[in-house]
């Protein structure tokens, strides 16, 4: 084994002192709701919804995956999938309080309200989703925190360094996601209170992510093979449709789940979460179609993009189809700029 | 970004009693909150994003190499290699090259 350096064991150091700290927070019994506050069918439903939103992340890293050149495709899932560990354990510690914690003046929560999930289990259920335990809303909420940071590496694919990555991961969790996050869906955020409707994180989640991946690319510069225009074959087509498919059926959950209940509201948004997608794919299709392209291939798959769009919106927006056309068929926005930095050279 | 506009615009209290009805109901107040929302967030998260990654840049690299990135990330950051069929099969239903070196 190589010799290690102050370098390769700080972090592990950090971990085990994260670890020692949270010995130190008292232990409390679970909330009591007296048997009148929660649903069972609320808690069931969000329960699965949180599962199947995490489903997206490793979808994610699927999908980017299977399009970039085969010497980087490890790496390259490995840089999605790695924000379930690192924003896992600061959500934990400080990641949920920045978000929903005791506002101060609107801009950012409190650290200190629920520091290592202080008072979360037996704190009273939130007030946007009052007939589930807090804990379960703040589980539901980690998995969005997870997928967001996991969203910038088609960006930032097959040039950055893997340690620089996960900094990144941890450094815009707490300055980026937090502060927007707690703008958007505290009720005391600044956002919230002038009436901003995000209902499942197209402004918190993919607005963010894509803003960074805009500028995770500026700073990177263009890749090599791209400068030097040859062609980098995408290692895997199956797998970006694996990845495709479990983004579509975690879509449900991150969607229909941000009801935060099971109910006619959350039907509702899983319905429109479907109809966008579907459109949006045929959508793609047809562009290619208009351009005269043979192949569908990886385009088709870009139907995942119509899931974006809907998720500002499912849970308000009328299911009807034109109006889903109209919405998706138009779509061009960072995300579909950031899928294409990879796709497009990647064909 | 489309998304939020269109919730500006297509939004409707007769869905979820929550929220507030948009551009295409006959109100355009809500439609420009959806507007201002998108350009805070748009600029805050880009212009911090774009610090974070210099700031990264400052203390480590945060870049690969010229040659690290020609190699490949799988074996310079992670001692690792992806390896997939070895066979392949052309249209002609011939068995064409095995582990290329592209």
């Amino acid at each position: 084994m190589s010799k290690s350096t102050l370098k390769n064991i700080t972090p592990f150091i950090v971990l085990c002192l994260i670890a020692g700290l949270s010995v130190f927070i008292r232990t409390v019994p679970n909330f009591n709701d007296g048997g009148k506050l929660y649903n069972g069918a609320d808690i069931a439903w969000l329960l699965v919804a949180t599962a199947l939103v995490f489903l997206m992340t490793p979808g994610l890293a699927f999908f980017y995956g299977g399009m970039v050149h085969r010497k980087n495709v490890l790496s390259t899932m490995m840089k999605s999938v790695v924000a379930a560990g690192i924003v896992s354990v600061l959500w934990v510690v400080v990641g949920y309080s920045l978000c929903f914690g005791t506002s101060i003046g609107g801009i950012i929560g409190n650290p200190l309200t629920h520091l290592f999930f202080k008072g979360v289990g037996s704190g009273a259920p939130w007030t946007l989703a009052p007939t589930i335990p807090l804990m379960l809303f703040a589980l539901f909420q980690l998995m969005f925190a997870i997928i967001t940071p996991g969203l910038v590496v088609g960006a930032v694919a097959e040039r950055i360094k893997f340690t620089a990555y996960t900094l990144f991961i941890v450094l815009f969790s707490l300055l980026v996601y937090a502060p927007i996050a707690h703008w958007t869906w505290h009720p005391d955020g600044f956002l919230a209170k002038m009436g901003v409707l995000d209902f499942a994180g197209g402004t918190v989640v993919h607005l963010s992510a894509g803003c960074a991946a805009l500028a995770g690319a500026i700073v990177l510069k263009r890749r090599k093979t791209h400068i030097e225009h040859r062609e980098i074959p995408p290692a895997n087509i199956p797998y970006v449709l694996i990845g495709t498919g479990l983004l579509w059926f975690g879509w449900f959950g991150f969607n229909a789940g941000s009801a935060g209940a099971a109910n006619a509201l959350s039907v509702h948004a899983f319905a429109t979460t479907n109809i966008a997608a579907a459109a949006a794919g045929l959508s793609w299709m047809f562009f290619d179609v208009m351009k005269n392209k043979k192949t569908f291939g990886t385009r088709l798959l870009y139907r995942r993009g119509g899931g974006t769009g809907s998720d500002y919106a499912c849970g308000r927006i009328c299911s009807d189809p034109a109006e889903h056309l109209h919405r998706c068929g138009r779509r061009s926005d960072l995300q579909y700029r950031r899928l294409l930095q990879i796709a497009l050279h990647a064909r | 970004m489309v998304g939020i506009l269109m919730t500006g615009i297509f939004a409707s209290k007769a869905i979820n009693p929550a929220g507030n009805d948009g551009l295409f109901y006959g109100n355009f107040s809500f439609f420009l909150v959806q507007l201002k929302a998108l350009l805070i967030v748009a600029a805050y998260s880009f212009v911090v994003s774009f610090l974070i990654f210099k700031f990264v840049n400052f203390i480590l690299p945060i870049r690969v190499s010229s040659e690290e990135e020609e190699i490949g990330l799988d074996a310079t950051q992670h001692n690792e290699k992806y390896l997939q069929g070895t066979l392949l099969v052309t249209t002609e239903g011939m068995v064409a090259v095995t582990e290329t070196s592209l």
